[in-house]
């Protein structure tokens, strides 16, 4: 609890910026390693934050240069000859020339050309028959059309608790789309321990196999969500159980 | 490469130079315009890809929370915990967070004095994950005094995760919002809300137990 009073107090004596800009100011080094370009359009027009309905502060001209530091998300600050900083959305940015006379080069806005070997990261939630289940996932992409995964989950049910391990390839016939249907083949193994202590209930490990398909959805240039369906073979000691697993994901890719 | 390359520009530039030369022996007396040789510039394509490499990414966040976590039945207790989230889009952003608390006693056990325990001291412990997809829903500026304006994000979250309590874990549901003061261009300071739903039947009935936390912290983006 100190800590935490602590913490709040400590906010109020922090530096606080001298004018009142409050565009991050960019040092003069910085400025200098920064990628030079020159603007083509009429104008570049500088804001006060990364995001929508931001103020533009400053505006630079035609044949100016400006020195590009930084991204975040699709916005990127900016620094000009003056010393003024200021954010500029990616397809303003897009309108200038490094010195070598082409334009700038900066993530396109088609899903497509980026999804070109790029890690994923992302988590899902969903229900396998009765059972809860959360789980983490990391992909890698292969080729345009081929992805692997691999996800470590977990599983919640009335009587029993359990982690999931299991690695996925993924088909996806077309990234020409904002909305692009897949499908997953999967071998994984699932370790469930029942929930009452009694003497004598071991935990249970199989092994199982999915086959699924499902839709990703692409938003914005690297944000995807996911709906899925997968069927599950779970070998168990004597026999083959069959679940079916409905699921939403939130990934991203970078 | 290189040889059959000056061979293409040999033949291109005899292909091209020799008609103009032509042209120019022929018209330079009735006023057209001279055209100059055609010059070829092999692309450079390493170029290209490193304009991108050299603008430094900023979209990862990662920092540390410390509040209070009411436990349903259980009291209000001090919850210290970290977070990091990934800026997908100026809208969007994942989070994943982990926290851990220790919960007190319920008024039974109170009423009841202290030989009454429903749960051992290892079993108070209250430790969860989430995983989280945060949505900016109003961002903006505030305006702190006449000189100083920082930019600021109310955002929404929901997501789940698992809560490991009274020696069990709980598929849990997680909603909030929260509030983000970017303080300078790699600091922010974060007022967070949260509820935390998961099914219980500690207290004799199953039921929904809500477990809303108050947090404070500092994130920095890098």
């Amino acid at each position: 609890m100190p800590v935490f009073i602590l913490l709040f107090f400590s906010l109020w004596l922090l530096p606080a910026q001298a004018d009142n800009s409050h565009v991050p100011a960019v040092s003069e080094e910085a400025a200098a390693q920064a990628l030079q370009a020159t603007v083509i359009d009429p104008y570049l027009e500088l804001h006060t934050g990364p995001g929508r309905g931001y103020p533009v502060i400053y505006v630079v001209e035609k044949g100016a240069t400006i020195g590009i530091v930084s991204r975040r998300t699709s916005w990127y600050l900016v620094v000009d000859k003056q010393g003024n900083s200021g954010w500029v959305k990616r397809e303003n940015l897009a309108r200038t020339l490094v010195d070598t006379g082409v334009p700038v080069v900066l993530p396109e806005t088609r899903h497509s050309d980026f999804l070109q070997h790029r890690v994923r990261l992302g988590f899902t939630l969903g229900w396998q028959e009765s059972a809860e289940q959360v789980a983490a996932m990391a992909g890698f992409r292969l080729s345009r059309h081929i992805g692997i995964e691999a996800e470590i989950g977990q599983l919640f049910s009335a009587t029993t608790n359990g982690q999931q391990y299991s690695a996925s390839l993924i088909l996806e016939p077309t990234d020409r789309w904002a909305v692009t249907p897949f499908v997953s083949l999967g071998y994984g193994r699932q370790e469930l321990e029942l929930k009452s202590k009694l003497p004598g209930n071991r935990p249970l490990e199989d092994n199982f196999r999915s086959i699924g398909a499902g839709v990703n959805w692409y938003i914005g240039f690297n944000f995807v969500l996911r709906g899925e369906y997968r069927t599950l073979d779970i070998f168990s000691d004597n026999q083959t159980v069959s679940n079916d697993l409905w699921r939403l994901g939130f990934s991203s890719f970078f | 490469m290189a040889s059959w390359f000056q061979q293409l520009f040999l033949i291109l530039t005899a292909l091209t130079v020799l008609p103009v030369q032509a042209q120019q022996d022929s018209s330079n007396n009735d006023g057209t315009v001279v055209i100059k040789p055609i010059q070829i510039i092999e692309p450079d394509i390493t170029l290209r890809k490193t304009s991108q490499a050299k603008i430094d990414d900023e979209v990862f966040e990662a920092g540390v929370f410390a509040g209070v976590i009411s436990i349903e039945d259980f009291g209000t207790q001090p919850l210290y915990g970290v977070k990091a989230s990934f800026h997908a889009t100026e809208d969007f952003f994942l989070q994943a967070n982990y926290g851990v608390s220790k919960a007190g006693r319920t008024s039974y056990e109170t009423i009841n004095g202290n030989g009454v325990n429903i749960l051992t001291d290892g079993d108070r412990e209250f430790r969860y994950y989430d995983l989280l997809v945060g949505y900016n829903l109003f961002p903006g500026e505030a305006f702190i005094t006449r000189n100083l304006t920082l930019n600021t994000a109310f955002y929404l979250v929901a997501g789940a995760g698992n809560t490991r309590f009274a020696g069990d874990d709980h598929f849990t549901l997680v909603i909030g919002s929260g509030y983000r003061v970017i303080l300078s261009d790699w600091l922010t300071w974060n007022l967070d809300y949260r509820d935390h739903i998961f099914k219980t039947e500690l207290l004799g009935r199953e039921k929904n137990s809500h477990n809303i936390e108050l947090t404070t912290g500092l994130t920095v983006f890098f």
